[in-house]
């Protein structure tokens, strides 16, 4: 009886945010007949995937202790970015698609200096890249939209290929974060930096590194919003950030550092498309669904936290 | 406790931060002494020598924003060469559009061409103008008072009436319909579905399955229509409040190989370009070079203190396969 209790506390404290997911899902299984659907199930994680991309690289960024706020403006940069290319010549997919990954990868170094080496705060660093990165998209594409017409680029936000992509930088990350050296460094530097810095980690180079890969990542969201849409917006991803931000939250990583998972953060990111989904399936008016949204963000947390307490 | 304490905390100055990041702060414009627009009475005759016209549009970005400004910009250079035009973007803020009036009243512009960016917010434009004695000219979108010299516009009621009237007579007033709502409160999101009240939503045979808002945005309006093609197999049209968002529908319709009718506003590039193609069913132009053109010439004339109508409506028109050749530039 005694070691039930004990692993059912376990459970819960393990896995309480998982629960939060299976019980939206088992509600809108019961409610929505077009939930049980496989086409709908697409469509979230189609729809995930923009998002789901850059919370892998925010789950990176938080766990150092740090934020990136940038993330949003990267998305409409990459996008300008590649839309300008293509318009150009639809052809040059590659090309299109390595320069907005790489534009966002710069902005994400300057980033990483900034905090690393200049000692600014993240939330200020980022806050300016944001601002930045935002008016750059708009002085790069004049603030027009490029309107794409390229066959090849646009395959990359069809049909499964978002998903796919998606799955695969999961994969990676979780790879990077649980079983190689930098994976450990980003703990250590997020846990307790100077520890880690006595120890031989390199704080401020792994600090630029995860600033970086943030940027890459939000450059290929971006690089998956533009072939969805068939354009290159550069007023495109306001506010994403606080999505990805949520996300993480919500999938157990610490605002503090050195405490997260991949996998977390995936849960975060479901939990946030099925409610978005949901809403919509349900009809709930534009109006309620920001209040429902934001509601069932903080409660989620809320459950977390209180079953890792009892499990104490 | 502390913990989710600090994670609220943190997540609300986010939020807060996320919503008013861009702004800039004030100038001191506020101040400048009201003397300036006294000066405008001496140039009389017919020379624009000296005239300055300053113009605050809502936002750039947008893409009928983008073509109202650069028309407005292009036909003042054209056909008034002697006139100044400072064009600020206030990037979709009240605050920037606020503080941006200050700015032009301390240039001591003979006239103000304002594209409101709030019905209400807009309105301490208004304030801040008169206070100087400088005259407003109202262009695309009104604000909810009504003392400026002069609005030139379209009605938004009849756009939304022309797209219900459109969708009705496709369906042959039998159907089942979605429709994507604009940004929640803006004006013409309000007048373009009074519209549609007007019209197609008073029809018995027609039934609404869905009405939710995208935001003006085409990866949400994306999205929605993803998830409602799901929900519904049985929908015939989607119509939505502009152009951006009825690409968006589009893409998504078509990606699942259905062909909907899908109508929009604004007659943005891409959506003429798709109405030719025979996959967009329509959309209503809100005419950009007569409201920039009609604009530019009443804020000469009143610079001028020539005598003005309170009030330019520039019509709507309905965009179709037949009609497209004309608007393509």
């Amino acid at each position: 009886m005694e070691t039930r209790k004990l692993s059912l506390m376990d459970f819960l404290k393990k896995y309480g945010i998982l629960i939060v997911l299976i019980a939206m899902w088992v509600i809108m299984l019961i409610v929505s007949p077009t939930f049980r659907t496989v086409e709908n199930a697409v469509n979230i994680l189609r729809q995930v995937a923009v998002n789901g991309i850059i919370a892998i690289g925010m789950t990176f960024v938080i766990m150092t202790g740090g934020i990136d706020l940038t993330v949003g403006s990267l998305i409409a940069v990459s996008g300008v970015v590649a839309g300008s290319i293509l318009v150009a010549d639809p052809s040059k997919v590659g090309l299109a698609v390595l320069a907005g990954i790489a534009v966002c990868g710069l902005f994400g170094a300057i980033n990483g200096l900034f905090t690393a080496y200049a000692g600014v705060p993240p939330f200020v660093a980022t806050l300016a890249g944001m601002t930045m990165a935002r008016g750059f998209a708009y002085v790069y594409s004049d603030g027009k939209p490029y309107t794409l017409a390229s066959e090849g680029f646009s395959v990359i936000g069809k049909g499964y290929a978002p998903i796919i992509i998606f799955l695969v930088i999961l994969l990676i990350s979780n790879f990077i974060l649980s079983k190689t050296k930098f994976g450990r460094y980003i703990y250590a530097t997020g846990g307790n930096s100077r520890a880690a810095m006595a120890s031989g980690v390199n704080v401020k180079k792994v600090t630029i590194w995860v600033y970086i890969l943030s940027g890459i990542l939000a450059g290929i969201s971006g690089i998956v919003l533009a072939s969805r849409t068939n354009s290159g917006q550069p007023a495109v991803g306001t506010g994403y950030e606080t999505d990805a931000i949520a996300a993480a939250v919500i999938g157990g990583t610490s605002m503090s550092g050195g405490i997260g998972t991949i996998g977390g953060t995936l849960i975060g990111i479901l939990i946030i498309g099925t409610l978005n989904n949901s809403l919509n399936l349900l009809n709930v008016s534009s109006y309620y669904q920001q209040i429902i949204k934001g509601l069932i963000i903080v409660g989620a947390v809320c459950f977390d936290i209180f079953s890792k307490k009892r499990s104490k | 406790m502390k913990k989710v304490l600090s994670i609220i905390l943190m997540l609300a100055v986010i939020f807060t931060f996320a919503a008013c990041g861009s702004n800039t702060p004030n100038q001191p414009g506020g101040e400048t002494p009201s003397a300036a627009p006294s000066a405008s009475a001496a140039p009389t005759g017919n020379s624009d020598e000296g005239i300055k016209i300053g113009v605050l549009m809502k936002t750039m970005s947008d893409t009928y924003s983008n073509k109202l400004g650069e028309a407005i910009k292009a036909y003042a250079a054209e056909k008034y060469p002697d006139v100044t035009l400072y064009l600020l973007d206030g990037q979709a803020d009240i605050a920037k559009q606020i503080s941006q009036a200050e700015d032009l009243i301390a240039k001591q512009v003979d006239v103000i061409i304002l594209n409101p960016q709030d019905a209400d917010g807009s309105a301490q434009v208004l304030d801040l103008a008169a206070k100087a004695n400088i005259p407003v000219i109202e262009v695309n979108t009104e604000t909810t008072r009504t003392d400026y010299v002069s609005y030139v516009g379209s009605n938004d009621v009849e756009a939304g009436e022309i797209m219900g009237r459109f969708v009705t007579e496709k369906l042959g007033g039998k159907g089942k319909i979605a429709i994507l709502e604009g940004e929640m409160g803006q004006s013409a999101q309000l007048l373009r579905y009074e519209g549609l009240k007007n019209t197609i939503l008073k029809e018995s045979g027609i039934e609404v399955l869905s009405t939710l808002s995208a935001g003006w945005q085409r990866d949400k309006a994306m999205s929605i229509t993803e998830d409602w093609l799901s929900k519904y197999s049985d929908i015939d049209a989607i119509i939505c409040e502009n152009d951006d968002m009825a690409m968006g529908a589009l893409q998504a319709a078509e990606s699942q190989n259905k062909k909907l009718i899908i109508i929009g506003v604004d007659a943005i590039p891409d959506a003429l370009k798709a109405v030719k193609e025979g996959r967009l069913s329509a959309t209503v132009l809100q005419d950009a070079n007569g409201q920039a053109t009609t604009a530019v010439d009443v804020a000469v004339k009143v610079a001028k203190g020539e005598k003005v109508e309170s009030r330019y409506v520039v019509p709507f028109q309905l965009i179709t396969q037949e009609n497209v050749d004309k608007y393509i530039e």
